[in-house]
């Protein structure tokens, strides 16, 4: 579990200034064909909250999972309660019921794609790299291992994303209008919507928390409804506009790079929302 | 147990070059573990990126083949983890040295009972010949083909200065003395009793040197790289610095 803190950037950036510039790099930031996990919050009980769901996506599908954060949730102060140990349901490690002495394929998926694991350094002796492997951890070039790796890396997260998709709704059930936000922006969202609900306007909230498997069914189900993002309520790239629905599945994303939160407080011109 | 208990039959042959020195060190592990007896399961041997690198794949030990350079600081959490078990690390120079320099001196600093071996052949082999921090001035690499300029690190004076409390060099040549070296660096622990240490024999084997050319990293076979010590590299006798660190009496007799 990766926690970034995302502040105005490029390089050392603005310290110590909000943005949320780090999504792209969150989602591409390594080399090679992967999929990864990335949680946001916008509150420091959800930031609790989302640091134990990392824990547990982590443990269920085996993979680094980034918390991404931005400096005002990151440097504020709030009131959080701590929940008691048990409140929050935590998930066990799988692990293997292959006896020691046994041959041992730690890589080797089940049926559902997990594979279940055997503490290191404990009975089974096997081999951990970080160069494509076959099921017993042994490095190999051979096409077909390499190809059902990556398939596994890949689809463990994608064909997952519904039961990764965690985000928030306010103010849904009539709203014509709906904003898409996440991390502190989001509770400026709020506050737009609380203060234009009491005016007549239908409006309402999206509260993304899972950025990465982005969760495209969400989106997809408001935007048949009346979306009417685009963006401008985010500090930085990275976060559905809303306006396309000839958007491939999961590329409903417009980057907005210059829409950074730090230069362009009141959005970049090129890039004013239609409402 | 018979040494080829000790490895992993099904990842051999292994991909080092004829005349490369790491065999030897892996030879005398082997000799070295058999000898106090301890058992494949509590031996952990943890390594970065890198021709040295690939010695954990093929012994049957639990193995953690890492990121360049950081193979101390997963063999830091392994030990923390689980400080029952013999951790080992083995590494190339320009892994432990340059990418992993700080992990080194770091890890040399913390003490807390890792086996490290810097396997010195004063380049970088795997990827062609780059020159590292203790290839030395007047050593040419393909990375310096006019020579290096750069004087290198002593990494026995380096890892004592940063607080390792046991450290030895030897040559890939003195066979005997790599065994004893390699059984004396892991016994070193209990010596030392509680308090942990970080044995740090640096391995130097003034014998591969230099030179490899440029089209040996494309000889792949199997996956495997097969690198030559082509004509233009130093004569392995002339390793001036090599000989002076082992005290003059590692002249090298191995030819390729």
């Amino acid at each position: 579990v990766i926690v970034n803190v995302q502040r105005g950037g490029p390089s050392t950036g603005v310290p110590t200034h909000v943005s949320q510039g780090d999504v792209m790099q969150a989602r591409w930031g390594t080399h090679g064909d992967h999929s990864i996990v990335a949680l946001t919050a916008s509150n420091h009980q959800d930031v609790f909250a989302m640091t134990v769901e990392a824990f547990n996506i982590a443990e269920t599908y085996r993979t680094p999972v980034i918390l991404l954060f931005d400096e005002v949730v990151g440097h504020m102060r709030e009131r959080l309660e701590i929940p008691e140990p048990g409140e929050i349901p935590l998930v066990e490690r799988l692990r293997t019921a292959v006896q020691g002495g046994v041959d041992y394929h730690p890589y080797l998926p089940r049926e559902d794609g997990r594979l279940p694991m055997s503490d290191f350094g404990d009975v089974h002796r096997y081999n951990v790299t970080g160069l494509v492997h076959d099921m017993w951890g042994f490095p190999s070039d051979n096409p077909k291992i390499v190809h059902g790796l990556l398939r596994h890396l890949v689809d463990k997260i994608e064909n997952n994303a519904g039961q990764m998709a965690r985000y928030k709704t306010f103010y849904l059930e009539d709203a014509e209008t709906v904003l898409v936000s996440f991390g502190s922006a989001a509770r400026s969202a709020l506050h737009v919507v609380e203060y234009l609900r009491p005016r007549g306007e239908k409006i309402g909230l999206l509260e993304l928390q899972t950025l990465w498997p982005f969760p495209a069914d969400v989106v997809r189900v408001l935007q048949r409804g009346h979306l009417h993002g685009g963006g401008g309520d985010e500090h930085g790239p990275g976060v559905p506009d809303g306006q396309d629905d000839r958007a491939a599945p999961g590329a409903g994303v417009s980057g907005q790079p210059h829409r950074r939160g730090v230069h362009h407080p009141r959005g970049h011109p090129q890039h004013t929302a239609p409402d | 147990m018979a040494v080829k208990d000790y490895i992993r039959q099904r990842f051999f042959p292994h991909l080092w070059c004829a005349g490369c020195g790491h065999g030897i060190v892996l030879n005398g592990l082997i000799r070295a573990v058999e000898k106090l007896g301890m058992s494949r399961n509590e031996m952990v041997m943890v390594s970065g990126i890198g021709c040295s690198s690939r010695i954990s794949g093929y012994m049957d030990f639990h193995t953690l083949h890492t990121i360049h350079g950081r193979a101390l600081a997963f063999a830091t959490g392994v030990k923390l983890s689980k400080p029952e078990l013999n951790v080992i690390v083995p590494m190339g120079d320009g892994d432990a040295l340059s990418i992993g320099g700080n992990h080194f001196i770091h890890a040399a600093r913390r003490n807390i009972d890792i086996t490290a071996i810097v396997m010195n052949n004063r380049i970088y082999g795997m990827t062609g010949g780059q020159y590292s921090p203790l290839t030395g001035p007047g050593i040419m690499a393909t990375t310096a083909p006019f020579s290096n300029i750069d004087q290198g690190f002593d990494v026995v004076e380096m890892a004592r200065a940063a607080g390792a409390t046991f450290v030895a060099r030897t040559t890939t040549y003195h066979v005997q003395q790599m065994a004893d070296i390699i059984r004396a660096a892991i016994l070193a622990r209990r010596l030392f009793g509680g308090g942990g240490d970080e044995p740090v024999p640096d391995l130097l084997r003034p014998q591969e040197q230099a030179g490899r050319g440029r089209g040996d990293d494309e000889a792949h076979e199997g996956g495997h790289h097969a690198h030559r010590i082509e004509g233009q590299g130093r004569e392995p006798g002339a390793d001036r610095a090599g000989d002076l660190r082992a005290g003059g009496k590692a002249r090298v007799l191995q030819r390729v």
